[in-house]
């Protein structure tokens, strides 16, 4: 049910996505495919299947075909610890946040070996990129959600959200919040942080000699990726299922604070597509050297300052 | 969960068989990467949850990604998986085979003699009591892991330090 | 408590399933016409030259070295967040959470916090002289003029 829910919002993300960006660049996004170009997806889906899908002779077979399934792999297994509504979720581990770290280290895999298993340099020099772009910045996205760690004094997502009864974490924790949702950008590889991908220079990248239902399962990769970003930004910042009035949550039906909690992930991905439309990209120095000199302190700053007023509010 | 324990120690045995044998060094570091995550499903079936995501996060995450670097960095190819094929003459690998047999006979006379500990009666150790005993117990320990990491930071940032002049050809900037 | 953990082996199995499905099914009615053109390497339609497998710069290495010891670092630090409010309140919530190790031994917040902010400020020295050293620019100038982006 949960699976195909996320595979299905994922799908039709890309739609989202197309008809928004068409929104704010001023012109029609694709539209002639069902009401409002709903089935776009559908259609775009079935043509998917039906390429020739073809392994290059020159590639690494094993680790060709391997890769994609990474992506999807760990992409979906971190929506296991994702508590949807009280109680609603497949697994109530107590080292949710880290099994999520666990999960995105992984995922790094999925670029590095595709860039390598293709045998181009394209692919090669895009895998390389993706590879040291989304470690440097699960590094910063760890240390962005230490604060929430603190303030919560719990490694599961429940208890997390829980935690936030009086006043949700995007207040007290803004500055981890923009840390967390900048480096969730760079680790879905997104614009404006699409550098592993640029088309201008690298061609597709990683997935450059991928083709049919192989790059299917890179592209909703990627919003699966999405998805995930925005669903724990909810989660971890803005009080999860809980609604706007403090204190009233655990009166209200569980599909009410579904309700709230995927409202609150669906106005996230919009702004995720918002970056999209508006911010240019920078080049790759910029990328790396913001990392370090700009994230890195930011969120060590971060932590102790949260640690010091926890300490001095006692 | 005794299933689990003997599933994911039989995948981590094969996987590391693998790991050596098999010529072509990426695939070898993929059974790599599996034999480590088969170790961290041991550590979990043992109650051990922090330490089994550690596994995953700091070995399978991290330092297998480095390994990979390596190897892409190195450029091995297919003249090093012939040269790997040919390593495996029989008077390479008999000698450390038979030592290393004679070392698992030991461990399992060692195992029959001895009550070997079931996984199943292992507790849960929480990230709570991981954390109440590092930073109260052991927190000298701590400090002085953060020293290390100071060492390996600047070790780290001083291997990329390089002249112009060493590049060497072909190299893509 | 383990009950759980067969609902992830689920999850796990039918996502393999809806993923490696539709390559196996669609498989059987998709076109193969493979020709010389489309077997070759992608190259905006130039014919590749050199071995594609070619050694890159070794800054990325250097960035999965750093990336290591921040990701020990965290892994620190994350249980030190867990328990932080704990020691705050001198262990009134602890007893229930860690059951038998109850002996505090005296620790109050101010002393894990402080243990943590030594802990950081060794690493801020070491960040700060890679930093005064200037390896943390990408683009180097050397002798012979700045280097080049990958």
């Amino acid at each position: 049910m949960a699976l195909g829910g996320i595979l299905t919002v994922a799908a039709n993300l890309i739609w989202l996505e197309r008809r928004l960006l068409a929104l704010w660049q001023d012109r029609y996004g694709p539209n002639r495919v069902g009401p409002f170009g709903l089935f776009q997806t559908i259609a775009d889906a079935i043509k998917m299947f039906l390429k020739e899908d073809w392994i290059p002779p020159f590639a690494d077979k094993a680790v060709f075909v391997l890769a994609p399934c990474i992506i999807n792999a760990t992409a979906l297994l971190s929506f296991a610890v994702i508590p949807f509504a009280p109680g609603v979720q497949v697994m109530d581990l107590g080292a949710g946040l880290l099994f999520l770290l666990a999960m995105s280290s992984l995922g790094v895999y999925s670029v590095t070996l595709a860039g390598w298993a293709s045998n181009n340099k394209y692919a090669l020099l895009g895998g390389l990129r993706a590879s040291a772009q989304m470690l440097s910045y699960e590094v910063y996205m760890s240390l962005s959600l230490m604060g929430v760690v603190l303030m919560a004094g719990s490694l599961n997502l429940s208890e997390i959200v829980k935690a936030q009864e009086g006043m949700w974490f995007c207040i007290p924790q803004c500055v981890g919040m923009a840390l967390f949702f900048i480096a969730g950008i760079a680790e879905t590889h997104r614009l404006p942080f699409d550098l592993p991908e640029a088309e201008a220079e690298l061609v597709a990248g990683f997935h450059s000699e991928y083709s049919s239902m192989k790059f299917g399962m890179f592209f909703i990769g990627e919003y699966i990726g999405i998805t995930l970003i925005s669903a724990l930004t909810a989660l971890l910042y803005f009080g999860g299922w809980s609604g706007p009035l403090f204190g009233l949550s655990e009166n209200l039906a569980p599909f009410v604070q579904f309700g709230w909690f995927a409202l609150k992930t669906f106005i996230l991905i919009g702004f995720f597509i918002l970056l999209r439309a508006s911010m240019p990209r920078p080049r790759y120095d910029q990328l790396i050297e913001f990392g370090w000199k700009a994230m890195l302190p930011l969120s060590l700053l971060n932590l102790l300052v949260t640690g010091a007023v926890v300490l001095a509010l006692e | 969960m005794n299933t689990a324990f003997y599933i994911a120690s039989a995948v981590a045995v094969f996987a590391t068989a693998k790991v050596v044998t098999h010529t072509n060094p990426v695939h070898a570091l993929l059974y790599f990467i599996v034999s480590l995550l088969a170790v961290a499903l041991i550590f979990f079936c043992l109650g051990a949850q922090l330490a089994a995501l550690f596994e995953v996060i700091i070995y399978a995450g991290a330092i297998m990604v480095l390994f990979v670097f390596m190897i892409m960095m190195l450029n091995l190819g297919t003249d090093t998986a012939l040269r790997e094929a040919q390593l495996f003459s029989p008077g390479i690998w008999i000698g450390p085979s038979v030592l290393s047999g004679l070392l698992l006979f030991e461990l399992a006379v060692l195992f029959i003699q001895g009550e070997p500990q079931s996984a199943s009666n292992a507790a849960m150790v929480s990230p709570k009591d991981v954390a109440l005993s590092l930073f109260n117990t052991y927190f000298l320990g701590v400090e002085l892991a953060s020293m290390l990491l100071l060492a390996a930071l600047v070790g780290g940032f001083h291997l990329g330090k390089r002249d112009q002049a060493e590049e060497l050809p072909g190299e893509v900037k | 408590m383990y009950e759980q953990y067969a609902h992830v082996l689920i999850f796990g199995m039918i996502a393999t399933v809806i993923v490696v499905a539709p390559i196996v099914l669609f498989a059987l009615i998709r076109p193969v016409r493979p020709s010389s053109e489309k077997l070759s390497p992608y190259e905006c339609g130039e014919r590749p030259v050199g071995e594609p497998w070619v050694q890159f710069n070794i800054r990325y290495y250097v960035v999965c070295i750093i990336f290591i010891v921040f990701e020990v670092e965290v892994l620190f630090m994350l249980p030190w967040a867990v328990v932080f409010n704990a020691f705050r309140d001198g262990g009134q919530n602890l007893q229930a959470a860690a059951g038998e190790l109850k002996n505090l031994q005296g620790a109050t917040g101010l002393i894990v916090f402080l243990e943590m902010l030594i802990f950081l400020v060794v690493l801020a020295v070491g960040l700060a002289y890679v930093w005064a050293k200037g390896h943390l620019e990408w683009i180097r100038e050397t002798t012979k003029g700045p280097e080049l982006l990958d």
